[in-house]
């Protein structure tokens, strides 16, 4: 009992929380696909399909933060066993694989005009598509077992494994030759991207992060219930 | 908005076919994480108000059992 | 169970995860930098006159197309043009469709083979895109007040 006090609170104050992010959310995402779609210039270069990028770069940020968050709960579980940090992991493993899988595909789209190609085999696109094997894999060593607990631990020394890849998509752009363009905000002399632009991209960030912020809720909530299912059987069976 | 400005708007200076495909796709799988994960949450509820209430019903059956057992004794 | 057994435990495992990491980290690091010439996407062509690439040998090429340098072969379908990093040059002949962000004074990368003449036969052709994001108008603007530089990037 003493375990599950801890994780009661924080579902206490992550419900109290919930509304503020669904309406933030809608607020933010109205906001963003108009700047990002109607309100915003054409690039002097690229034409419309700059707006890709608004919906490009915040999936690729989200990818890596929910890795990170993912990752982070993956070592506290492993050395605290903590319970909320495994339920926490598990719950953001399939929004991040989405995020990457959106930041893939958006990618494409605007590749394919720009570049003259789909996909290329450059460090920046390999190491993200490397990274979504590993959410894929993290969910897959998760479902592996009959017994829901023994995969645990093989998951998260994967997730954890996985981490040596987050630094590397990074400065990819930096260390090799790429295809993939140099960083345009995270950099040390400021973004390079018009303010025009960088409207729409920060409100659109601020809308994915609320999204995965209201997703983690209703997925913890799921798995709150599931767990309670595992100890009512298991009390029931014994 | 007037007709040539929207078919302009949707035309996206000739990038149409890759612009309106990336948000698409960003609707559909925001819509489908949400409803799939709104769908698990709700099933696992449901089993779980399933298997508290068949629990009452086992404690209930036993002390009803119990009773009838008490009231053939007297 | 004493609770400084549960405490030295956790401890232990906090140690084998974070030299995990780190050794992890070393070997990653490592092989990354083993295999650099396999992980780089292209050259430039200061390195491929340099190193005297065979010809017929398959490499990526990568560079500003030089301003003035693109025109089209007496077949009227070859587009030829000069890929620069600024210290030296390479002739390149592409027969196919450019991409829409090929300019002059704009980045590429172009796979294939010099041929005997040291000229660069490409089957493909990519634009490289900079990191910089600007709507047209600030461009003009910044063109007359005399602040518009082109970020040519460096081809190292």
């Amino acid at each position: 009992m003493h375990k599950f006090a801890n994780p009661t609170k924080f579902m206490k104050v992550a419900n109290a929380l919930f509304p503020v992010f669904c309406i933030g959310f809608i607020g933010l995402l109205s906001a963003g696909l108009y700047y990002s779609l109607l309100n915003s210039p054409e690039d002097y270069q690229q034409g419309h399909t700059v707006r890709i990028m608004y919906v490009h770069v915040p999936a690729a940020y989200m990818a890596v933060m929910i890795y990170a968050v993912m990752a982070s709960c993956a070592a506290s579980s492993l050395i605290w066993k903590h319970p909320l940090a495994d339920l926490i992991a598990r719950s953001s493993a399939p929004i991040g694989a989405a995020f990457t899988f959106l930041c893939l595909a958006s990618g494409a789209f605007w590749g394919k005009p720009m570049w003259g190609t789909w996909w290329v085999w450059d460090a920046r696109l390999t190491s993200v598509l490397i990274m979504f094997f590993l959410y894929m894999g993290y969910i897959a060593l998760l479902n592996a077992f009959d017994d829901p607990q023994r995969g645990v631990k093989p998951a998260a020394i994967l997730a954890l494994v996985g981490v040596v890849n987050l630094p590397i998509i990074k400065f990819s752009v930096d260390w090799w030759n790429t295809l993939h363009q140099p960083a345009s905000i995270i950099r040390l002399d400021g973004p390079t991207i018009d303010g025009g632009m960088l409207t729409p991209l920060y409100i659109m960030m601020g809308a994915f992060t609320l999204f995965y912020l209201m997703l983690l809720v209703i997925r913890l909530r799921a798995e709150f219930a599931a767990a309670r299912i595992r100890t009512i059987r298991i009390l029931g069976e014994g | 908005m007037n007709e040539t400005s929207f078919t302009s708007f949707l035309d996206m200076g000739g990038y149409a076919a890759y612009i309106w495909p990336v948000y698409g796709l960003t609707a559909v799988m925001m819509i489908g994480l949400l409803i799939q994960s709104i769908v698990i949450w709700r099933q696992n509820e449901a089993e779980l108000t399933l298997l508290k209430s068949m629990k009452e019903n086992k404690k209930k059956a036993a002390k009803s059992s119990a009773a009838s057992e008490k009231e053939e004794e007297v | 169970m004493s609770m400084s057994r549960a405490r030295t435990r956790k401890r232990a495992r906090m140690t084998v995860v974070f030299a995990g990491l780190a050794m992890l980290g070393v070997s990653v690091a490592l092989a990354l930098l083993a295999f650099e010439d396999n992980i780089v996407f292209f050259y430039g062509p200061t390195e491929i006159v340099e190193q005297g690439v065979e010809p017929g040998q398959n490499f990526r090429l990568g560079g500003l197309v030089k301003e003035d340098s693109v025109g089209l072969a007496n077949d009227g379908v070859t587009n030829l043009f000069i890929v620069t990093d600024n210290n030296a040059n390479v002739e390149v002949a592409f027969k196919g469709i450019l991409p829409d962000l090929f300019r002059e004074g704009q980045g590429i990368v172009a796979l294939g083979a010099l041929n005997n003449e040291g000229r660069f036969i490409a089957s493909e052709v990519l634009a490289k895109h900079d990191e910089n994001y600007m709507p047209p108008e600030a461009v003009e603007a910044m063109k007359r007040a005399g602040t518009w530089k082109h970020t040519q990037e460096e081809g190292n």
